[in-house]
């Protein structure tokens, strides 16, 4: 472990004041006499969270089984309009520094560098203002009216899977709250469970949609667990692979979850690697579109070096600093716990390429604040860190025989391939367990909410009913 | 709303304090633990404590070692330990109280006839001031078998008047599935419950539901809205109400309908919610049941009373004959409240706001029934 500046306590958290960050019933803020408080790992208070009971929870889901219809009824150019004056207003407060105390508070608490938060709003708050091309997308027709008329096919209506969907949203990065925003785009009632680290961003959009004139009760928001709207809404949206218990298998869909990985044979493009270390630190390398492993159909020690060269030039920084790209860890046992692993396959093997290039050891600690170094490791394709994504920027980089290379990438949510010829990428768009296969020009495409991502998330939401006569009533 | 003139209860006098020390500290006829207590401390009570004062600094429990080996003994030995001899050689029947168990292993304690009936009169004295009916039946939704609660509310509802119907829950299951991450199956005990009262509720006449506050919050998700048009009164105990929650039982659930709070431990006694007013704020605010059970709210590092307003540490004194409290600290933690309302001249000693158990609404358990 190092640390790159000294000093017990960090600065940046002792300037940000507690916040008050309300849960919502509809429009309507709720606090607690007693609010949770939401501090920064070091016992710091950052927020007072309001917490809502559940029978808080139960209004919230009348309302939206109300709003429903409400949503329905509306035009599309009003809807969308909606839709972009909240984007707009968002936008705008980000630009004024309105809402700076957010920003530290959310960076404090979720270890995010600050600018790096923010643009992960204004990118959310962007996508929030396509929503209309997002969704004509996703619909059977290509049109944004099929999710209001059902479509105009003779024999089936495309309608509505449930009246309200509950959607936990995670904190790994702000981006990830275009999930509920394109559920509520296609006009669905959302019930928000905020998680842990992050209870600022939704609350942010929830509070800009109200103000732009969003329909009451078609937004409720929940700090935490929520058990009551778990019961009680139609359809679930849960991140990750761990679901409750209580979830029947057909109500829940999980999103944002799994595994990318790239292909690199033996012509890669010059800029190849500028591009994937990009895309392995974007969202701060807390994405599931994050490149974690580096498949290598040649020399994979050479890969593994002209890596971390790129990996070299964004090194650990302040939180507050504009050019940070690193996350910390609020959780200093969560860092170090990963760490052993990371340790343990060095132990056995594997190489620290990065540490090799910069000099920096694997825990970094500074401001206070504990860090993982960002680290590119060769290991052997057995290793189990082989296809693991990681919470911070971490790419494993093995050499795979082309005849192994599609099976080495089952289970991937995104594969990128380089210069490795055409017949990987038809095996591998062939193979069912790879989602999504980029190559070519388009290989660090990322996430793009136009294009299926698990599935269109209309799919879950929207279902073919035979309705006759009259199948577009 | 006003209060009749006459009640039940009244401020501790220093009187009560040497009766219920001469009785619990009588060298041959008084409390077995407390005399050894006594003798281990070399606090020789009897000589030293005439007040209430007194009683604090020289009787009450020191929250760690000697609070600790008053609640292992209270698991471990025999409950005749903690009665005074004459009270035993007297005869009489003798509740065997026992705690929840949702801290470790059940603690025992009595009621004896007379604190019972003192407790009845009283709940009957506060029932009215809310406008409780009498003459219909009750369900009751809580834990049955050895909780103290289950035998209170079927001797209520049967003095005023009615049956009381129930369905029984055992919170100490609901620990394990909560320790063993049991969601599933916290759930559908949960269900279980639920499914008992539609039955009820379905055949039955009900005026009167009491219910854990915890299973209150869940009324209307289980069962709708329209499920109990009957009912005339809520009464709710066991942990925290959100005055939003009050809020919204007494405006939008039931509306008109009297929303009761009841606070206590099966060992100790149980403080009923003051009449509600306007300026409660939907805070739920109790009145302890003076002078059989004071409730201090202490702050913990100097064991003083914490101003009006504040919060501290709930603290518990039962001075009754068949059993002495002596400044218990409880898990809880409480908003002193200075006397307010149509209330304060009848009840002027301090009562308690918004108490809430730390280890129920912080960390990650699975949350209970209470």
């Amino acid at each position: 472990m190092t640390t790159l500046a000294t000093g017990a306590l960090p600065a940046a958290p002792d300037t940000v004041a507690a916040l008050d960050v309300p849960a919502y019933s509809g429009s309507r803020p709720v606090m607690s006499s007693r609010p949770e408080l939401l501090d920064d790992g070091a016992g710091r208070p950052l927020a007072r969270l309001g917490t809502a009971g559940r029978l808080v929870q139960f209004r919230m889901a009348q309302e939206a089984g109300k709003a429903a219809r409400q949503l329905r009824a509306l035009d599309d150019d009003a809807w969308f309009g909606l839709l972009r004056g909240a984007a707009d207003r968002l936008t705008a407060k980000l630009a004024a520094g309105e809402l700076d105390p957010w920003l530290r508070a959310l960076s404090a608490a979720a270890g995010l560098p600050t600018r790096r938060a923010a643009r992960g709003i204004r990118t959310v708050a962007d996508d929030l203002g396509r929503m209309d091309e997002i969704l004509a997308a996703q619909s059977p027709d290509g049109t944004v009216a099929a999710y209001r008329t059902g479509g105009g096919h003779p024999r089936w209506s495309w309608r509505p899977a449930g009246r309200s969907v509950h959607v936990r949203v995670p904190d790994n990065f702000p981006t990830i709250n275009i999930e509920w925003l394109q559920a509520l785009a296609a006009r669905r009632p959302v019930l928000l469970g905020t998680s842990a680290r992050d209870p600022f961003t939704a609350v942010l959009l929830t509070e800009a949609l109200y103000a732009a004139g969003l329909p009451e009760g078609a937004v409720s928001l929940v700090h935490g667990d929520a058990p009551a709207l778990r019961r009680l809404a139609d359809q679930v949206l849960w991140p990750g692979e761990q679901v409750p218990q209580d979830l029947p298998p057909g109500k829940v869909k999980t999103y944002h979850y799994g595994r990318s990985r790239a292909v690199v044979g033996d012509a890669p493009p010059k800029d190849a690697w500028q591009r994937l270390a990009r895309e392995a630190f974007a969202g701060c390398g807390r994405l599931c579109t994050n490149i974690s492993s580096l498949v290598v159909l040649g020399a994979a020690e050479e890969a593994a070096g002209l890596l971390a060269e790129e990996f070299a030039t964004r090194p650990v920084l302040p939180l507050d600093d504009p050019a940070a790209t690193v996350p910390a860890f609020p959780d200093r046992g969560a860092r170090d716990a990963l760490a052993v692993r990371i340790e343990r396959e060095i132990a056995a093997g594997a190489v620290d390429v990065t540490e090799a290039a910069t000099g920096v050891p694997l825990r970094v600690d500074l401001d206070g604040r504990a860090f993982l170094r960002p680290t590119v490791l060769l290991v052997d394709p057995g290793s189990p860190l082989f296809g693991t994504e990681l919470p911070f920027p971490f790419t494993a980089v093995a050499h795979v025989p082309r005849s192994k290379a599609v099976a080495a990438c089952a289970g991937s949510l995104i594969v990128s391939v380089l210069g490795a010829g055409d017949g990987i990428e038809r095996a591998l768009a062939e193979e069912p367990g790879v989602d999504k296969v980029f190559g070519g020009e388009e290989f660090d495409r990322g996430y793009d909410p136009c294009d299926p991502h698990e599935g269109y998330l209309a799919d879950f939401l929207f279902k073919k009913k035979a309705v006759l006569p009259g199948a577009g009533a | 709303m006003r209060c009749p003139s006459g009640s039940a209860l009244r401020p501790i006098t220093d009187d009560d304090v040497r009766r219920t020390v001469g009785l619990h500290f009588d060298p041959r006829h008084g409390t077995p633990y407390w005399l050894e207590r006594d003798r281990r401390l070399g606090t020789n009570a009897l000589e030293k404590v005439r007040t209430l004062q007194d009683a604090v600094a020289v009787l009450g429990l020191k929250d760690g070692p000697d609070q600790m080996h008053f609640e292992e003994a209270s698991r471990r030995t025999p409950l005749e330990n903690f009665v005074p001899r004459s009270v035993l050689d007297k005869g009489g029947p003798l509740w065997a109280a026992q705690t929840g168990g949702t801290t470790g292993p059940a603690k025992h304690g009595t009621w004896g006839a007379r604190y019972w009936a003192d407790i009845l009169d009283f709940s009957d004295e506060f029932l009215d001031l809310h406008g409780v009916p009498r003459n219909c039946n009750w369900l009751f939704v809580g834990p049955m078998g050895p909780h103290t609660t289950g035998r209170l509310v079927v001797a209520f509802a049967e003095r005023r008047g009615g049956m009381c119907f129930s369905v029984d829950l055992d919170p100490r299951i609901v620990k394990i599935f909560g320790e063993e991450g049991m969601t599933a199956a916290y759930d559908r005990y949960v269900q279980h419950i639920w499914d008992q009262v539609a039955e009820v509720t379905r055949a039955q006449d009900i005026g009167v539901l009491f219910c854990t506050s915890r299973l209150l919050d869940m009324l209307p998700e289980r069962l709708g809205t329209e499920a109990l048009p009957g009912v005339r009164a809520i009464v709710h105990a066991g942990t925290t109400m959100e005055p939003e929650t009050h809020r919204q039982l007494r405006e939008d659930f039931f509306p008109g309908v009297p929303v009761v709070g009841m606070y206590g431990t099966s060992t100790t006694g149980i403080s009923w919610q003051k009449p509600f007013e306007a300026e409660d704020d939907h805070r739920v605010v109790y009145v302890p049941c003076q002078p059989h059970v004071a409730l201090d709210v202490v702050d913990e590092s100097t064991g003083t009373e914490v101003p009006f307003g504040e919060e501290g540490r709930v603290r518990v004194w039962r001075l009754t004959d068949d059993a002495l409290v002596p400044g218990f600290w409880e898990r809880d933690r409480a908003r002193r409240v200075q006397p307010y309302g149509v209330a304060a001249e009848r009840y002027p000693w301090p009562w308690l706001g918004d108490p809430y158990s730390p280890e129920f609404t912080e960390g990650h358990r699975v949350e209970g029934v209470y």
